[in-house]
């Protein structure tokens, strides 16, 4: 089990000796990263797998143990990180090949960190874990680059904001039941919330608070676009599609079951009042997140959004506490992963070739980069939960558990969401690789294969997922089983609904496809053959505008796509500006800042001020 | 152990030398310092700890008494290697004065920590303000003289008080003994008990930089250079800590009673919101520093307040953590500022890539004052959160803003490391790389404790054990001997 | 082999209902305004001819996108019951069978947008839009009837009516049922909701760079479409039907709404359309959704 935690830990120190060798460091990352999942692949079942260590350091009148332990859904979330970070850590070598910072030692510690989250026997563990992925996330942002400063503060002061009201709740919990174990906690918090419930919603909430601030649920669901935009691009990779589940994690093993079977007060006989709290932050975020990913120009950004509002699906899952949704949202996480991560791993692809992110200074680069544009293509079909890739499976698993418990607004909000997700991918689709070819892209090339290939890895594994999701589905319910919950384990292709004769077949799915594909396509050579014509043939009637000494003014309208789309809502996100709220707050720790500042630097008054001090002294200590 | 005096004595005749030694005098500072520190080991690995040596042949509580226990020699400890580090950064000073200031200040803070009684304390610390204050005011410029004389008006302000509350004490319990006033202070009435306690509070906040008694800190360390900044902070502080823990916690133990721990509460609360919000613009990195300390001496207090043994021992390792990880950000910000020749740290850009180790180093430290996992500070912010909670409205309150506090110190601290690691060409900048040493072993010491607390969770014990069992034992070992 | 050939027959009448449906809606918009109009077979040749004409294409995607598109729609067809016939063995899950059309309008954007006309991407644009205006009071009345039958079947819910005529969601819901029906303009793209065709101002949009067999391909998605969403409305209204005749008849009763209305409209603008699905249909389906509900 150690292994585990000491190979990344002693990776990083090997990486960091050789920071300067690109070349070395890549492939040993890449090796590590192999490790890891090899490592995960041999633990899987072994769940009685554990490390400690014994400290002398007392606290709460005991010594510290510090422990982590292989349990089911941990593994099921780092198996399928391990799998993805080796994809990406595969592409990163070739991606960095002319960068010149080198993020993979920080990397390497983030990795570990993460790994320690997921086996964390205690809170304490848990915590030093997480603690250390917010800072090593922050220098992995910046990556030495001043203009991902901001966003990677904003990142900063969130994630240590969350880690104080955790290291707030977890010295309370711990103070109540007297144990800093993950698994007893939970039950001791199940008791303080039927016996004191204002206390014990009270610290559901701090630890919920940190978990919404890591996985960007509203009101934190700014720091990915203000991340995303500037971090390096493997990287974001690895944070869009790995990373931002962190925050999943705990509360699939912890928030979950103490809302579930807490005793509190329901609504419309449905769900308690905490299930309908996250429900409704699910909700926001995967509306909201949606309406901003429409409104974006910077294709990271735009990721960024439906990162936020796929998020909001997870945890809508979440909310409906049954446990299809249960099992909707853990696989969604999985999916999500799968699909960010050969979304992200295509823009990243784009901009080591332009370098560029904006949309609509890109257009037609399907001429250029096909296998790019069709691994962006099934992601976005993915993305867009259209069967028969594997956002789907998930997707409707969420639905049809909301649906069954008569979640009607969140049903709804759902299905906008995912609409509406409809209409940011293809503008993304459009505006990158569609349209017309600018001149300035002339000579871009197709990725070397280094980062071809785990593109093409990222298509198969979403088709698999898609059509058997099996593959995902039974780890899953076997990792549940062996946790206690009473579900059976899946069958490889078929999903259950929860409602009436609600047995989907993806694999019938995929066969029916595959047979409208095979009629249209008939349809399409039995007619007369066609020609390839350059574009330039038609948009120009055929006239040449160099003859007459003018270029072809190419241009695609991709700028303000849905602009009545976002007139319509502009007026309502003014109004409810969340960023602008977290920036008062900055803006008035700078000016208390000013201040003091000077106050010290004149010094004056020095010992007006003492006396004050002893007047204070005095009216503590005689007055009162 | 008689010779434990010439801790006191050999700086004090070096003092007077270092009119005449001229060149010699660098030398005569590695020896003196090496002197005291080798001392002070050989009194550490005597193994006849505690022991109390009386001056003169009179018995306490009558004469004058030096008394070594577990706290005093961790402290000796550390107020010397503080000097010996200290001294490494020292070069290019010919002026006589500044020695002759520094083996005072070696004296004073090494009897502070050795005294065993009220006005020999006073005494001690009243000669190391003079010699800070002195040594602030070495560069002789305008900002520096004004900062000496800052600190110089308001540690005499101090002193008055601190005299005053020493008169009171002789007046009504007629002895200036630590072990005799704790025990004979419990007989005293609650007014004159409290009214003794604040005097000598407003007098010792001073020198522990609590809001508001603390507007010299960050002029003076503005205006002194960096050796100077380092014995402000490695030995006057250290020294400063030492007189907190034992005449806050074991000749006033009673205070937990009173009101005052509340205020001191809410005093440290406050004096951690100013210094990590007054770092958060500043663009000099003394400054920051000098914010910083302010603020961790803030936290420290906070767990001194709390009063329970958790608690203390949570302010102990942060006092431990932040004297290590300042020393490293002095150590760094010396080399660094040298090398570009401005403090403001946005001109260090680049730097880290350089010269990664300092940088490493520098951020190691600056996790641990965050309070990070893996670094010390985090063990004892730990346990300051844990007991703060147990312990009532006041101190949760006081603990959520001290949190919230460390959340804008994170976000200062990482800045300035993200800004040593920025890409930028630094060709031109050259340090010597025997530089890196001293940071990198101090960091390591930070790491090590922080990922393995079993290395000083015994001593920490040892010393809350002290504290603990202070009528009994220390004053036995004061009282009932010879 | 008789599952091949039944998915292929399922295919081939779906197209056939959908070009016959066009053609006669043509002839009878015709009549409403006055004109004798095309023969009602006018549609079939419309076709014909584009099959049989040269075309130009720009890249592999428009090729793609157009079987997609035909493809995906084709495939949704597949697993809506006919009758209470379906292609294969399925439960008709009316999730599946909403998100499985997406592919088909997924596709043929994408071929248009890749013919590098910004009309056509404009025309494109306003079609998302709208529908992100139409899929929301339509989900909305879906999830009515869902919750009152407590299951997804498409199938399930068109045998819940069985019996007389008075069993019908029509007549039973029939706030929902108006939803339902102006949600069914704006997915057809009729008018009033043809702001993505718009051949005034847009050159009919998505349709501009298509020719040949391309075009021929965009009719035929048309008419799928057109048969995919009238069915899926008599199966969640009308109580399905036992034979096929009374089903395409029903189909076409349906059918002939939309082209009455959309006969006589004007078209919104796009944000108007947004609004209009967003207030009039969403509040009526929300009216029938809470008087399920409570």
């Amino acid at each position: 089990m150690i292994e585990l935690l000491l190979v990344p830990l002693i990776t990083t120190l090997v990486l960091a000796f050789f920071i300067r060798y690109k070349r070395i460091t890549w492939t040993l990352f890449l090796a590590a990263n192999g490790f890891v999942l090899y490592k995960l692949y041999s633990i899987y079942g072994i769940w009685n797998l554990s490390y400690k260590v014994d400290t002398a350091y007392k606290i709460l009148g005991a010594e510290l143990t510090l422990g982590v332990s292989n349990n089911p859904i941990g593994w099921y979330f780092a198996f399928f990180s391990a799998l993805i970070t080796l994809l990406i850590s595969l592409f990163s070598i070739g991606f960095n090949k002319n960068s010149r910072s080198n993020v993979s030692v920080i990397w390497m510690l983030i990795i570990f960190s993460n790994l320690g989250i997921f086996f964390a026997q205690d809170w304490v563990t848990f915590f030093m874990m997480w603690e250390l992925m917010g800072w090593t996330s922050f220098f992995a942002i910046t990556n030495g680059k001043d203009k991902a400063l901001d966003g990677a503060k904003y990142y900063l002061a969130l994630s240590l904001f969350g880690a104080a009201l955790m290291l707030i709740a977890i010295s309370v919990l711990a103070q109540y039941t007297g144990t800093f174990q993950i698994f007893a906690s939970a039950y001791g918090l199940l008791q303080i919330i039927n016996s004191s419930t204002k206390l014990g919603i009270g610290i559901l909430l701090l630890f919920l608070t940190t978990f919404l601030i890591k996985s960007a649920i509203f009101p934190f669901y700014m720091w990915p676009q203000k991340v995303y935009s500037e971090g390096p691009e493997d990287y974001i990779t690895f944070m869009s599609s790995v990373m931002i589940k962190y925050g999943i994690y705990p509360m699939a093993i912890f928030i979950v079951p103490v809302v579930g079977s807490a005793d509190l007060p329901m609504i419309l006989n449905t769900g308690n009042v905490l299930q309908y709290t996250i429900g409704y932050l699910g909700a926001i975020s995967a509306i909201l997140g949606t309406i901003l990913a429409i409104f974006q120009t910077d294709m990271k950004k735009l990721f960024a959004y439906s990162s936020v509002a796929n998020m909001g699906y997870i945890l809508l899952g979440f909310s409906s506490m049954t446990i299809v949704g249960f099992e909707g949202s853990l696989f969604h996480v999985v999916n999500h992963m799968i699909l960010k991560a050969a979304i992200f791993l295509t823009l990243a692809a784009v901009v080591f070739r332009t370098g560029e992110s904006e949309m609509h200074k890109l257009g037609g680069l399907v001429y250029r980069m096909p296998l790019t544009f069709m691994t962006f293509l099934l992601g976005i079909i993915a993305a867009a939960g259209i069967p028969p890739l594997n956002g789907f499976g998930s997707k409707w698993m969420i639905i049809q558990a909301l649906m069954s418990k008569r979640m009607v607004v969140f049903a709804i909000a759902m299905i906008f969401a995912s609409t509406g997700a409809f209409m940011y991918l293809f503008r993304a689709l459009a505006s990158i690789f569609l349209g017309q070819l600018p001149d300035r892209y002339k000579d871009v090339k197709e990725v070397p294969p280094t980062m071809a290939i785990p593109m093409f890895i990222m298509m198969v594994i979403m088709l698999l997922t898609g059509v058997v999701p099996g593959v995902v589905m039974k780890p899953l319910t076997s990792a549940l089983k062996a946790v206690g919950y009473n579900v059976e384990v899946a069958s490889w292709t078929t999903l259950e609904g929860s409602l009436k004769n609600s047995v989907i077949d993806l694999k019938i799915v995929f066969y029916m496809f595959v047979a409208g594909v095979i009629i249209s396509a008939l349809m399409y050579f039995f007619g007369n053959k066609s020609e390839k014509v350059p574009q330039n043939d038609n948009y120009t009637a055929g006239e040449y505008p160099e003859e007459w000494g003018v270029d072809a003014d190419r241009f695609n309208y991709s700028y303000a796509f849905y602009q009545p789309f976002k007139e319509m809502f502009e007026p309502l996100l003014e109004s409810v500006s969340i960023d602008g709220f977290f920036a008062s707050i900055g803006r008035n720790f700078e000016f208390l800042s000013s201040t003091i500042q000077g106050l010290f630097k004149r010094g004056e008054g020095a010992v007006l001020l003492f006396s004050i001090g002893v007047l204070l002294l005095i009216l503590g200590g005689l007055i009162i | 152990m008689n010779s434990i005096v010439f801790l006191v004595v050999i700086p004090l005749i070096a003092a007077f030398l270092s009119l005449f030694l001229e060149k010699l005098n660098k030398l005569a500072m590695y020896i003196v310092t090496l002197f005291n520190l080798i001392f002070s080991i050989t009194v550490l690995m005597s193994g006849n700890i505690p022991f109390n040596v009386a001056i003169g042949g009179w018995r306490a509580p009558f004469g004058i008494n030096f008394v070594v226990t577990d706290i005093t020699i961790y402290f000796l400890l550390l107020v010397n290697i503080a000097a010996l580090i200290s001294i490494t950064v020292v070069n290019n000073i010919k002026e006589y004065q500044f020695y002759s200031f520094y083996f005072v200040l070696l004296a004073a803070t090494n009897g502070m920590v050795l005294t065993g009684d009220m006005f020999n304390f006073y005494l001690f610390t009243e000669l190391s303000t003079f010699a800070i204050a002195g040594l602030v005011a070495y560069k002789r410029d305008r900002l520096s003289t004004g900062a000496a004389l800052k600190f110089l008006i308001l540690s005499s302000t101090a002193s008055l008080f601190s005299l005053a509350s020493i008169g009171l004490i002789y007046k009504t319990l007629g002895t200036l003994n630590f072990a005799d006033i704790a025990l004979k202070l419990s007989k005293l009435n609650q007014a004159s008990y409290n009214l003794i306690l604040i005097l000598f509070l407003s007098s010792m906040l001073v020198e522990l930089k609590i809001f508001p008694f603390n507007l010299w800190v960050v002029k003076s360390y503005e205006g002194s250079i960096t050796s100077v900044n380092m014995f402000t902070h490695g030995m006057l502080g250290t020294a400063g800590i030492y007189g907190a823990i034992r005449i806050l916690l074991i000749v006033f133990p009673n205070m937990y009673s009173t009101n005052i721990s509340k205020v001191l509460i809410i005093l440290s609360v406050f004096t951690v919101l100013i210094g990590e919000v007054g770092a958060l613009k500043e663009k000099n990195l003394v400054k920051i520093l000098a914010f910083s300390s302010m603020a961790q001496m803030g936290v420290f207090m906070f767990g001194i307040a709390l009063g329970s043994f958790e608690s203390i021992k949570g302010a102990l390792y942060i006092v431990v953590s932040n004297y290590l990880a300042k020393l490293v950000m002095f150590l760094v910000t010396k080399q660094y500022s040298n090398a570009v020749e401005s403090k403001n740290y946005i001109d260090m850009k680049g730097l880290g890539r350089k010269y990664p180790i300092l940088a490493i180093s520098f951020t190691i430290a600056a996790l641990s004052l965050m309070g990070m996992p893996f670094f010390a500070g985090f063990w004892g912010k730990f346990s300051i959160v844990v007991s703060a909670l147990a312990l009532g409205k006041l101190s949760t309150i006081g603990i959520a803003i001290l949190l919230i506090a460390s959340v804008v110190e994170g976000v200062y601290y990482l800045r300035i490391s993200h800004t040593f690691f920025a890409e930028k060409d630094v060709n031109s900048v050259n340090i010597s790389r025997v530089y890196s040493l001293i940071p990198f072993v101090l960091a390591a010491i930070i790491l090590a404790i922080g990922i393995y607390p079993n290395f000083i969770e015994q001593i920490l014990w040892n010393v809350i054990d002290e504290i603990k069992n202070a009528p009994d034992k220390y004053i036995n070992i004061i009282l009932s001997l010879k | 082999m008789m599952a091949v050939l039944r998915v292929f027959l399922f295919g081939i009448f779906a197209i056939f209902i959908g070009l016959l449906f066009m053609g006669i809606g043509r002839k009878v918009i015709a009549r409403i305004q006055l004109r004798y109009g095309p023969p009602f077979y006018q549609a079939f040749l419309d076709v014909g001819k584009l099959f049989a004409r040269k075309s130009i294409t720009h890249n592999f995607v428009m090729d793609l996108g157009m079987v997609m598109a035909l493809g995906g729609l084709l495939a949704t067809m597949l697993f809506v019951p006919i009758a209470g016939h379906v292609a294969v063995k399925t439960s008709t899950n009316l999730i599946v069978i909403m998100y499985l059309m997406a592919i088909g309008y997924l596709g043929m954007a994408m071929a248009v947008a890749a013919s590098g006309n910004p009309n056509a991407t404009i025309g494109v644009s306003r079609a998302l839009t709208m529908m992100l205006g139409y899929e929301v009071p339509f989900f909305t009345v879906i999830l009515g009837l869902i919750i009152v039958n407590g299951t997804s079947s498409l199938e399930l819910i068109s045998q819940s009516q069985a019996g007389s005529i008075l069993n019908w969601n029509m007549i039973k819901f029939p706030l929902a049922f108006i939803a339902a029906e102006i949600a069914l303009q704006a997915m057809m793209g009729e008018k009033p909701f043809d702001a993505m065709i718009a051949p005034a101002e847009i050159a009919s949009g998505p349709m501009v760079e298509l020719s040949g067999k391309y075009l021929g391909l965009a009719f035929l998605t048309h008419a799928v479409s057109i048969f995919v969403e009238t069915a899926i409305i008599v199966n969640l209204f009308m109580g399905g039907a036992s034979n096929i005749f009374t089903f395409v008849l029903k189909q076409f009763e349906i059918y002939l709404i939309t082209i009455f209305i959309e006969a006589v409209f004007p078209r919104f603008k796009i944000e108007q359309a947004v609004k209009f699905l967003w207030t009039v249909p969403i509040g009526i389906a929300v009216l029938q959704l809470l008087l399920i509900l409570l």
